[in-house]
């Protein structure tokens, strides 16, 4: 498990929109014309794993993008086809960050369990 | 808002900036021929807008999470009463000032979102970290396998790096053996080595992951490998979880989620009078208005589709929706919206040299007729229908505009059609509303800008 700094865009037409990394619930921001993001550090467990519901009105287009720095890991596009909801689930691998690998490997590669990260 | 009267039927435009805003800011551009509806959008983050209709300048600030947490909101609106220069010069304030202040929470009778998912994600984790505890370990093995790849193969392509080709690099070991076998086989020296180095580069990535992938699997078998996958399948129940729960039909089956709005504002505004049967001293008088309003706003939308597995996968499209909207309000008002603004000159100064007539005159916009002041109790309703066969471009909006107050009493019935914006169904982009205000019917013509 290793710590990441991760950036949550969240924009589109919508009534709500809940973001879960790791489990946990995301607190986005609102930065006007229907854009909420968010920068959180992660403690990630295995893979970061991502879940998204939105509600909005069957045709509103949304959009998704996860980033850890410059790298995007999720950029997605998508529209609201059926009751007024869509949803959005998927892991992404990341490598330990420097700090987490020298750390390992300066221990043989075991770590101990922390909790998750929060802002 | 401006309005002419077209042989006895009144047409209203109402020209709607931004995120439609007529009145105020959580309005949404489902409003009738005087900028009035019953649905409340939370438009949200920093706002600054100009309306050039009733030329006004509004600012605000909405605090909001997007989820079922309470928002907030602040804004001021400043209305001029000549032009927009007006609302700034001289270091005066704005004839008319009003401050309002906005509370707001969504799924407020229904079950939220984030309630759904942690009730299926409590049940979902259980389930994974005893009957499916087997596959929890197979995917956190998956995942730790390919996090580690992705660290050795940073790490063995920095080595490899730094070797620039060199003597006991990946690249310069894979290159002499295919020379060799190349030259085994008839090509010259210099073709065989433009081949190598054409080839070599792909083949060491190969190499490289191939190394990585085998370092990362021994450490998985190893004891504290073994170890670290344990715990993180039992630590990061919660991520699977979550996953699995986003996209289980029974958290996404809620047909209904609902929100509600209030606003309460206060409005500071003075107004100058006239009074034509009055003595002349006292035909002009300056008049203030300490203004306030209250308005709850419900808003409940339905998906018309069955959300049901077997439904959603026979479905050929969406059905539509409807968005239900109530407002109730309490407002102490007056009349200045209905009485004449007349320019008033006052002549004090004339003199004449030969030709030339000097004369001072000073002018001022006053408001002619009876100012009264009142409490309006608006009630407004709104049900608006948005076709899924056309993905959202219409609206037809259903309402009623009534006054429970015992000022201006009425109740006026309507009908509005709609054009929203593609992708984004709840911005309108051109409307009119047909309506019976005391008998009198009313058209009203609906302009949106988005940007």
């Amino acid at each position: 498990m290793s710590k990441h700094k991760i950036t949550s865009t969240i924009e589109g037409d919508l009534f709500s929109r809940l973001l879960l990394l790791e489990g946990e619930t995301i607190d986005l921001h609102n930065d006007g014309a229907g854009t909420f993001s968010s920068t959180n550090t992660i403690e990630v467990i295995g893979g970061l794993n991502i879940a998204v519901i939105v509600r909005g009105l069957v045709g509103a287009e949304w959009k998704l993008k996860i980033s850890e720095g410059d790298n995007d890991l999720v950029s997605e596009t998508r529209t609201i086809e059926m009751g007024n909801r869509d949803s959005f689930a998927k892991t992404v691998i990341l490598g330990d960050t420097n700090d987490d690998a020298e750390a390992a490997a300066a221990t043989g590669g075991a770590k101990k369990a922390g909790k998750k990260g929060g802002n | 808002m401006r309005h002419t009267m077209l042989k006895g039927l009144g047409v209203y435009l109402t020209l709607v900036a931004a995120l439609a805003a007529a009145a105020h800011a959580q309005q949404s551009g489902f409003v009738d021929a005087k900028g009035e509806t019953s649905v409340y959008l939370n438009s949200g983050g920093g706002f600054a807008r100009i309306n050039a209709t009733d030329k006004s300048v509004q600012l605000g600030f909405t605090r909001d999470t997007g989820r079922e947490k309470p928002y907030f909101g602040i804004d001021f609106t400043g209305k001029a009463s000549n032009d927009f220069a007006s609302l700034f010069s001289g270091g005066k304030p704005s004839p008319e000032t009003e401050v309002g202040l906005t509370f707001g929470k969504r799924f407020f009778t229904t079950k939220s979102d984030s309630q759904r998912i942690k009730e299926c994600m409590k049940k979902t984790a259980l389930e994974l970290l005893t009957s499916g505890f087997s596959e929890l370990l197979k995917r956190a093995k998956r995942e730790y396998v390919d996090r580690k790849t992705m660290n050795y193969l940073k790490a063995l392509t920095k080595e490899e790096d730094d070797k620039h080709h060199g003597p006991g690099s990946i690249f310069a070991t894979i290159k002499d053996e295919l020379v060799k076998e190349a030259e085994q086989r008839g090509l010259s020296h210099d073709v065989a080595n433009a081949m190598g180095d054409s080839m070599v580069p792909e083949l060491v990535k190969v190499e490289l992951k191939k190394r990585a992938k085998d370092k990362a699997e021994a450490d998985a078998t190893s004891t504290t490998g073994m170890q670290e996958i344990k715990d993180e399948a039992i630590q990061g129940v919660d991520g699977p979880a979550s996953e699995a729960c986003a996209v289980d039909p029974k958290v996404l089956d809620a047909r209904a989620f609902d929100w509600i709005s209030l606003r309460v504002a206060y409005k500071r505004a003075r107004y100058k009078l006239l009074d034509e049967a009055a003595a002349f001293a006292n035909q002009i008088r300056k008049q203030n208005f300490d203004g306030y309003s209250a308005t709850l706003a419900y808003n409940r939308v339905i998906t018309l589709d069955n959300l049901s597995k077997t439904a959603l996968e026979n479905a050929k499209g969406s059905k539509g929706s409807v968005i239900l909207g109530v407002s109730l309000g309490v407002e102490r008002r007056n009349s200045s919206d209905d009485l004449d603004s007349v320019d008033i000159e006052d002549q004090s100064f004339t003199s004449s040299s030969g030709t030339t007539q000097r004369r001072s005159v000073s002018k001022q916009t006053v408001l002619s007729g009876e100012y009264k002041e009142f409490i309006a109790v608006p009630l407004n309703t709104d049900v608006v229908y948005f076709p899924g066969a056309l993905n959202s471009r219409v609206a037809i909006d259903f309402f009623t505009r009534s006054d429970l107050g015992t000022t201006g009493r009425k109740f006026v019935p309507g009908v509005g059609l709609f054009l929203t914006k593609e992708k984004s169904p709840t911005k309108v982009v051109g409307g009119i509303s047909f309506s019976f205000d005391q008998g009198k019917p009313k058209v009203g013509l609906v302009g949106g800008f988005h940007f």
